[in-house]
């Protein structure tokens, strides 16, 4: 009789498969494949290539998974793969613009800790994402991608994009702001 | 790559044919040796050149000239190792770079990363500068052993100032003060209007910057500073040693 995976957290799977268990990569890979597609579509909204991606992202996960650290999290790390992957894809295209200097990076800001406020707008910020996604810059859509439809904190979601924990908050509310103005032109 | 139908066992028949390897541990830990030896170097360079540019300022007497006036400014800014500062400056902004691919930068504001990147490199620039090492460093490129970091330590460089000059007081008469530069000989004059060090009088054997007029009657001096010598501060901070 097989061992039952679905007890095992990612991160001891993930260290069997370092070990050497292949196998095991692909109860890893059925963990995360609808987030994956989810949030890689959510990314590369209006994209063509969501499944290349996807396969791409797992594809550079088991190649770099000894550089994956047991003690930390899994999740943000696969997630931190998929961002690269999506910022890479929207360099190719060059549909849109990726600001080089991130003006909101350089100095703190008070904006640094999730709000009530974050929760309470979750149900209309989920129905203006429906309406309106396209219409935001990539460095709004993803945390608020993120944070509302993967549930991330703004911690994890620091860690997933490299950028200061306050200026997750700062582009959440700029993302939110763009959303309901969005939603009255309409 | 073309996506199969079932991305899942697509990959998993990669891994077994041997098509997805798995890259070693010690390629990734040669990886990040490399990056984090790149960033030692990175900023023993940094800390040298912020070290060097205070040194040079310190022996050419630069910013001396900031007390001979406005034209005393220019010659300031015309003789601040710019190169030197510039290139201190690249090396800290790759070194805030390097920084920030560690968690507990990247979370925090880059100003924060670039603060502290500063303050420790300025603070141990100025606590490498006090040591004999740019000192001994002069000495060697002065005398020909080391002519590669001549460059960095040149001292004539005020003397590309118009009538600008660094020198050893060769002798002090009665409306005369006689100069041994690099380039050679300068006799100045001096009068009411000239501008001395405080402290003792300008001396023979004394090195000192110079900051000249050119007047219908020949090269006056507008203002003199004492300034330190390279070889007696060599000496000085060598001396317990001796």
């Amino acid at each position: 009789m097989g061992e039952d995976h679905s007890q095992l957290s990612d991160e001891v799977l993930a260290t069997r498969v370092q070990s050497g268990d292949a196998g095991l990569y692909g109860v890893l890979m059925r963990r995360y494949l609808p987030k994956m597609q989810r949030y890689v579509a959510k990314f590369l909204f209006g994209y063509d290539d969501v499944e290349d991606v996807v396969q791409e992202v797992f594809v550079k996960a088991y190649t770099h998974l000894q550089q994956f650290d047991a003690t930390r999290s899994f999740s943000s790390w696969l997630y931190r793969i998929a961002h690269n992957e999506c910022i890479n894809t929207i360099k190719k295209r060059k549909r849109e613009p990726l600001p080089f200097f991130d003006p909101d990076a350089i100095f703190p800001h008070p904006v640094a800790k999730e709000t009530p406020r974050d929760h309470a707008e979750r149900a209309e910020v989920l129905t203006l994402i429906e309406r309106a996604l396209r219409a935001l810059d990539p460095k709004y859509r993803e945390p608020i991608v993120l944070y509302y439809i993967e549930e991330r904190s703004y911690k994890e979601i620091a860690d997933i994009m490299r950028i200061p924990i306050a200026t997750v908050g700062v582009r959440l509310r700029r993302a939110r702001e763009q959303l309901q103005a969005r939603a009255r032109d309409v | 790559m073309t996506p199969s139908r079932d991305p899942i066992a697509h990959i998993i028949a990669q891994i077994e044919r041997g098509e997805i390897t798995m890259r070693s541990k010690v390629r990734i830990l040669a990886g990040t040796a490399l990056v984090a030896c790149a960033a030692a170097v990175v900023f023993v360079l940094s800390l040298y050149l912020i070290s060097a540019s205070v040194f040079t300022l310190r022996m050419s007497g630069v910013a001396l000239f900031l007390s001979f006036g406005l034209r005393g400014v220019a010659a300031f800014l015309a003789s601040f190792p710019w190169v030197l500062t510039g290139i201190s400056l690249v090396l800290l902004v790759v070194l805030v770079r390097m920084v920030r691919l560690l968690p507990f930068a990247y979370r925090r504001s880059i100003v924060y990363s670039a603060l502290a990147a500063i303050g420790v490199s300025a603070t141990l620039g100025l606590v490498v500068e006090q040591t004999p090492l740019h000192a001994a460093l002069n000495n060697r490129a002065d005398t020909g052993v080391l002519r590669i970091v001549k460059p960095l330590y040149r001292q004539q460089r005020v003397q590309q100032v118009r009538h600008a000059y660094v020198g050893t007081v060769e002798r002090v008469d009665a409306g005369v003060i006689e100069l041994r530069t690099s380039a050679g000989i300068v006799r100045l004059g001096t009068d009411a209007s000239t501008q001395y060090p405080k402290g003792p009088a300008v001396a023979p054997g004394q090195r000192v910057l110079i900051l000249g007029d050119n007047r219908s009657g020949g090269l006056y001096a507008r203002g003199i500073e004492t300034i330190e010598d390279p070889a007696v501060f060599f000496a000085a901070t060598l001396a317990p040693e001796r």
